[in-house]
């Protein structure tokens, strides 16, 4: 390229020679010089280009906040994601080893009737466990904001509390409540309710009755802060419209704490269906969901390909439902999920 | 509470908290029964307690937990604030995309993530499991905690505190330690309240990718509870309720002595 | 004010951390005369530089079993070398050899109680580290020969069993009556009364192992129509079971389960705390397990493991050790130390082993494992 073909190499190479002979006068070391190299140049250069960097660092201004996160997020959370995306399209070896070898057969072998089946029972109970949840949590909710008085945040505090318990734990006590030397049985059989032990574990509906004690509280508190929100001016308006209270509920209350009601359904639901322990330890013969079937590949036959292929399926579905509710939601199901 | 509503409303609620409560009460009054499985009554002991001090394996289980579990309130609550921070003042491209990546970790079911990571450390980046793989899983849960509770606590403060501070000639850096963090610090506390339960108790992810020498307090549990009913697991799941109990009667009882 | 609130809790957490951590104190070093001069009779001694290494690295990381070896075995040898024993506990072997395969390099210094299945698929990974044969005299003076040439391990390179297993049942002999005992059909073909009271392993091999070895076929079979056999079997036997469990302890205990299948020696473990409950060996013959120890390639501490190998053969300890747990021994010196009761766990019926099958690759390699995975997944969905 001919000498001044083009101007910019010039201009810069001008700089740095400026540079070299400062520098040797005035040696800071490699690290701490190149970054006052680095102002200097931007220092001496044009006016507008200096504006214009100016501008452009001032439009970054939120890098030093949200950078440092934002990279922690795609480094461990987005970028383990993809390369369970990209495993799924992989080989498995014998001996858990994952080749290098490109296959769509682990996405061929979704269509397998198991996988529907277990994907459907999933779904099953984590939509019983949300609409159980829901009947009881509102009514909760609804109790706590409209009578609990000066012992509203005790009441929520009875509500949140037992959530801060490890959830293995509290399987662990459901567990040795319901055997069938347990506390239930014993006291119903002391009462003369029943002649002999019920089996109220290793069936479906403890599965989901777990579940219901497990997530209950994360339907309580988004529909308590939303009823709370209410504004008690609109329910009296309506009761002065003649309106009887349970009409009032059905037209006023109801579609009012819309948003509440779908973030606690999209906070119970979502954890219902990533759920393996309860179907571990609670659960019978007939109560295998989505989550033990990616433990079952991944950890018990050590197939990372099929594991990730089912896991990529399952996060897909959660996805897919989070959407629905929160476009259904608006803004405050949104706001309310946090 | 006279009408029919109310009392129906009074019977569910009650239904409801008996149903909350009754297996983690049974499970701490079982935990003072002399009975080998801790299943019923068999007399006032305090045995239990007494043997899973004296089991070095549950204290360096219980030690682990809240190494692991401090560590991670710390580093996301920090963080945490900052980013909340920047997501409150700054208009900027890309603002939703990093609000609903932080949605991610919270949202995708705990397997999916757990195996994910596991693969990854073992498999794609060279990050050792123990120490360092759980941190980095606990405080990418966390994080995202944090950052929603304290943004939720910024749409409500009074900012223009801030620009007074700003206009009386304070720094940029002053105004933030005097006026900003104060008013945050509900907000931070409060995120710190829910990350150490969540940290403390987390099974699914830690159990995949701890690594030699991490039995944390729920690993240890699951491999006693895999093995049947024992009066010993009682008594650290009696800890596990009272903990965070401690902490919130603790908290109440300093925001109490200062309103006087 | 505000800012101690935080402080507060933080401060218990932290004291409460200080007191559970405590403070042992370091222990002495050991001389090699004395550790020579101490040893029981009969016992041989590891060499010098073994010794020395050992007791520099003064640290060993076992992964086993929770519950299963007793805490004494442990203590014993931190006492006398005076090196820390760290142990971690996996809940199925199934954990264990996904975590090897992923990363074989895991710094576990042993790996113990691995049935054979799980341990050949962790050698073939790559995970086990070789041992030294120079380095396990002691080990080698109590092993019978046929464990030291086994065909997937000739020369003990990579393992080193520790006992011996069979898959089996128990029943609970109060509540089960059935002349067909010790007949595998009590468990896979069980009698209408017992119908939700029975379980099976929550373990691809045991399951399937055990139905192929009922229809009289290769307890490691790779056949397809075998396979397909057992998986019918399973299948119907599939809406009788309470639960699919590898270890029912609580189940049994509680009268919950009447018919489980279980291990051989844990059937008497269990039978030892409760004995109503009793292991049954099936006459149609079952397999050969041998539990294995490996060393992990991982291993930063190999003179230790190889010390704690040798210490474990030691004929007092391996009695410790299998009385406690009630498996068989493969320690050719230890009959003699068990107590008497011990004699109804190692009395087989005459000819008995020759009903077993030893240990074949062909169940965890290619198309036998494939097969097992399908069949595992119907059974269990």
């Amino acid at each position: 390229m001919p000498r001044g073909a083009c101007p910019e190499r010039h201009e810069i190479l001008r700089y740095a020679q400026n540079d070299t002979k400062r520098r040797a006068g005035n040696d800071k070391g490699m690290f701490f010089g190149s970054f006052q190299t680095a102002f200097r140049i931007v220092g001496e250069m044009p006016g507008n280009l200096r504006e214009k960097i100016r501008k452009y660092l001032a439009k970054q201004a939120h890098l030093p906040s949200v950078g440092p996160v934002s990279i922690w997020t795609i480094l461990f959370v987005i970028a383990p994601l993809g390369f369970i995306l990209y495993f799924s399209f992989l080989t498995a070896g014998d001996f858990g080893q994952i080749l290098p070898i490109f296959t769509l057969e682990n996405y061929q072998a979704l269509a397998r009737p198991v996988v529907a089946e277990v994907f459907l029972r999933t779904l099953l109970f984590s939509l019983a466990t949300t609409m159980i949840c829901l009947l009881l949590g509102y009514p909760l909710a609804y109790f706590i904001v409209m009578y609990g008085g000066r012992w509203r945040i005790h009441l929520l505090l009875l509500v949140i509390l037992p959530e801060w318990t490890s959830y293995l734990i509290r399987l662990y006590a459901i567990r040795m409540l319901s055997g069938r030397a347990g506390l239930i049985n014993s006291a119903l059989l002391s009462l003369g309710l029943i002649s002999s032990p019920l089996g109220i574990l290793y069936n479906p509906s403890a599965v989901v009755l777990t579940l219901v004690y497990g997530w209950l509280p994360l339907m309580v508190l988004p529909v308590y802060a939303s009823l709370v929100g209410l504004n008690p001016s609109l329910l009296e308006a309506s009761a002065d419209l003649g309106a009887t209270p349970f009409r009032r509920f059905f037209t006023v209350t109801l579609p009012l704490t819309k948003g509440g009601i779908l973030a606690g359904i999209i906070l119970v639901f979502i954890p219902c269906i990533g759920d393996w322990l309860v179907p571990l330890l609670m659960g019978g013969t007939k109560t295998f969901m989505a989550g033990n079937l990616v433990y079952l590949h991944f950890i018990s036959a050590a197939n990372i390909p099929a594991g990730s292929t089912i896991g990529v399926a399952l996060t897909a579905i959660v996805l897919i439902i989070m959407y629905l509710c929160i476009k259904a939601g608006g803004k405050e199901a949104t706001e309310r999920i946090i | 509470m006279k009408s029919l509503t109310g009392k129906t409303l009074l019977a569910i609620a009650t239904l409801t908290y008996l149903f909350m409560w009754v297996p983690t009460i049974t499970l701490i009054v079982f935990s003072f029964s002399n009975d080998k499985l801790g299943i019923r009554w068999e007399g006032f002991t305090l045995k239990w307690y007494a043997e899973i001090f004296n089991n070095a394996a549950v204290r360096n289980a219980l030690e682990m937990s809240l190494i692991i579990a401090i560590t991670t309130i710390v580093v996301s609550t920090l963080a945490g604030t900052v980013t909340a921070y920047g997501l409150y003042k700054y208009k900027f491209r890309g603002k939703e995309v990093i609000r609903m990546s932080l949605l991610l970790p919270i949202v995708m079911p705990y397997i999916v993530t757990a195996g994910a990571l596991l693969v990854f450390f073992t498999r794609v980046v060279d990050i050792p499991l123990g120490y360092p793989s759980i941190l980095i899983a606990h405080i990418s849960f966390s994080t995202p905690l944090a950052v929603f509770i304290v943004l939720g606590r910024m749409q409500r403060i009074d900012w223009t505190l801030e620009e007074a501070s700003m206009d009386l000639g304070a720094g940029r850096l002053t105004t933030w330690r005097r006026i900003t963090l104060p008013l945050l610090m509900p907000a931070v506390i409060a995120s710190a309240v829910l990350i150490f339960p969540w940290s403390f108790s987390d099974f699914t992810i830690t159990f995949f990718v701890a690594g030699v020498g991490n039995t944390t307090l729920p690993i240890y549990v699951y491999s006693a509870l895999r093995w049947g009913e024992t009066a010993a697991v009682n008594a650290i799941g009696a800890i596990f309720v009272a903990l965070p109990l401690i902490g919130l009667l603790l908290m109440n009882f300093f925001q109490k002595k200062r309103v006087i | 004010m505000k800012r101690k609130i935080l402080l507060i809790p933080l401060a218990l957490l932290l004291a409460i951390s200080l007191v559970a951590t405590g403070c042992a104190p370091a222990p002495e070093k050991v001389a090699y005369e004395g550790y020579v001069a101490s040893l029981p009779e009969g016992c041989e001694p590891v060499p010098p530089e073994c010794f020395e290494q050992a007791i520099e690295e003064g640290e060993l990381y076992i992964y086993e079993w929770a519950e299963w070896w007793p805490d004494d075995i442990f203590d014993g040898f931190s006492e006398e070398f005076g090196i820390e024993v760290s142990r971690d506990y996996f809940a199925s072997t199934e954990e264990v050899k996904t975590k090897f395969a992923l990363y074989p390099e895991t710094p576990y210094d042993l790996v113990t109680g691995l049935g054979i299945s799980d341990a050949y698929p962790l050698q073939e990974a790559g995970a086990a580290g070789q041992i030294n044969p120079d380095w396990i005299p002691n080990v080698l003076e109590y092993m019978p020969e046929e464990l030291i040439e086994m065909e997937h391990d000739p020369g003990m390179q990579y393992s080193v069993p520790t006992d011996m297993y069979f898959t089996s049942y128990v029943y609970n002999k109060e509540l089960v009556d059935d002349p067909r005992i010790p007949s595998w059909s009590v468990l896979f073909e069980p009698a209408e009364e017992f119908y939700g009271k029975v379980t099976l392993w929550d373990e691809i091999h045991e399951v399937i192992g055990a139905a192929l070895k009922y229809l009289g076929y290769d307890y490691y079979s790779d056949n397809e129509a075998e396979l397909m056999e057992a998986r019918d079997l399973l299948l119907e036997v599939k809406p009788h079971l309470l639960v699919f469990d590898s270890w029912p302890r609580g189940l049994l205990l509680g009268d919950e389960a009447w018919i489980s299948g279980l291990w051989y020696g844990d059937g008497w473990f269990l039978n030892d705390e409760y004995e109503a409950i009793v292991p049954a060996l099936p006459t149609e013959g079952t397999n050969l397990g041998i539990d294995l120890a490996i060393h992990p390639i991982g291993s930063a501490n190999p003179a230790a493991a190889h010390l704690f190998l040798n210490y474990l053969f030691r004929p007092e300890v391996n009695a410790l050790h299998i009385e406690s747990i009630w498996y068989p021994p493969v320690h050719t010196a230890v009959l003699e130390l068990l107590p008497e009761e011990f004699l109804k766990v190692i009395a087989l019926p005459e000819g008995y082993l020759a009903k077993c099958d030893p240990f074949d690759p062909r169940a965890v390699t290619g198309r036998g494992l494939e097969l097992r995975i399908e069949i595992f997944e119907e059974l269990k969905r």
